[in-house]
């Protein structure tokens, strides 16, 4: 009998493991600290860096990306943009790439090496492996967005505007204005946006 | 035995032709309404992709109310997952004709019309499927609020217009069959929301 009990119970925890993985993790909470500050990765210069390293006097900015999401490439020349605010507002800015199914394939180091280099990136794109940080911040898509502070308390999520596919009608800045806000120590006025993307491909 | 005489019914067109000038223009008249409909019956055939903003698609779902239980697939054709299952929602769709709508919105740009239409023919689709146009943010709430953002995402709306079911990210046939089995079976459930199934 206690045997069956016992069964049952750990079928109980068996199944509502395996639920919970099927999940995404809910996304990173406006105020929660960095995750995984201190993870070692590999970026496209094949130096092992941190989010500590990559942090800035003034905060850090991490974007989940990938190489092929037109989403991602509609981002590109925003990227450059954002890269420069960052830049002139002490805060640290890296990519992330996340898509581990595709690792021997588009989003090989070998492929974000050359997308980088294609787009100019000036700042780190470093390979999130086995999709440890994309899990630790609850990050779905490509490009989506985590802006922390010099505390490394997470003040803005989401998009880098309100029109990721077309440049051209882009009404609200809403990454540049929440670093500018940030940096001078004023509120940020909209901490939390949605955007379509393309999935993060974990395995 | 006398000769077959000709049929009254071939007496009109055999006396228009006798009396058209064939080296005039005019002689292509009569052909001109076959050969355009013949030309226009790919166009016809193949399935419309219309814009879709999310006060129209509030609508279109409200329209099946008392009618029938209504799937939003959220896809693009450049978007592998959504490739993916396609094909699963297609047969869901014909498997249940009488008792569920699938409302495709595809997130493609406007000049991917060719890809896209080329793409639902070969997949079957002869049913009007959409293109979504205006902001983002305004479309995934819209949605589901359990939306990040992440494509494909679906949405299976009850006959009484209830949302019962959201998924986002890839998922198969027998998961939306249960899904859709579930809800034309009860009319009406609570809100099931799925996470994403990567």
């Amino acid at each position: 009998m206690k045997n069956s009990v016992k069964m049952l119970a750990f079928a109980a925890i068996v199944a509502v493991a395996c639920r919970t993985t099927a999940f995404a993790a809910t996304e990173l909470a406006i105020g929660a600290g960095l995750p995984k500050a201190d993870v070692k990765l590999t970026d496209i210069a094949d130096k092992s860096i941190s989010l500590a390293d990559a942090k800035g006097k003034n905060g850090l900015l991490v974007i989940f990306s990938c190489n092929t999401c037109p989403y991602v490439i509609a981002s590109e020349e925003r990227y450059k943009s954002i890269a420069e605010v960052c830049a002139a507002n002490g805060v640290g800015m890296i990519l992330l790439n996340a898509n581990e199914a595709q690792r021997d394939g588009v989003d090989s180091l070998a492929e974000m090496k050359a997308h980088a280099q294609k787009y100019g990136y000036t700042f780190s794109y470093a390979i999130d492996a086995n999709a440890e940080l994309a899990d630790a911040f609850g990050a779905t898509r490509t490009p989506h967005i985590f802006l922390f502070n010099k505390d490394q308390a997470l003040v803005y999520r989401g998009a880098i505007d309100d029109s990721v596919m077309d440049a051209t009608k882009v009404e609200k800045q809403y990454l540049a204005d929440a670093i500018k806000a940030m940096a001078a120590g004023t509120e940020i006025a909209v901490k939390e946006t949605k955007a379509i993307g393309c999935s993060i491909k974990t395995k | 035995m006398g000769i077959s005489p000709v049929h009254p019914y071939l007496y009109i067109p055999l006396d228009i032709f006798m009396r058209t000038d064939l080296r005039s223009p005019r002689f292509l008249r009569p052909l001109l309404f076959p050969l355009a409909l013949t030309l226009a019956l790919p166009l016809l055939a193949a399935p419309s992709w219309e814009d879709v903003d999310p006060a129209r698609l509030r609508q279109l779902i409200a329209s099946y109310n008392g009618k029938k239980t209504v799937l939003v697939n959220v896809w693009a054709t450049w978007c592998l997952p959504c490739v993916k299952e396609f094909a699963d929602i297609v047969r869901l769709q014909k498997q249940h004709a009488a008792d569920l709508q699938v409302l495709f919105v595809s997130v493609d740009s406007a000049d991917a019309r060719q890809a896209v239409e080329t793409f639902l023919e070969k997949q079957g689709v002869d049913w009007t499927t959409y293109r979504k146009v205006g902001k983002d943010q305004e479309f995934i709430d819209g949605l589901s609020s359990s939306w990040s953002g992440a494509i494909p995402a679906t949405l299976i709306v009850d006959k009484e217009g209830k949302k019962v079911t959201f998924i986002e990210g890839i998922t198969d046939f027998a998961t939306l069959e249960k899904h859709i089995q579930t809800t034309i079976t009860k009319s009406s459930q609570p809100i099931d929301h799925e996470g994403v199934e990567k």
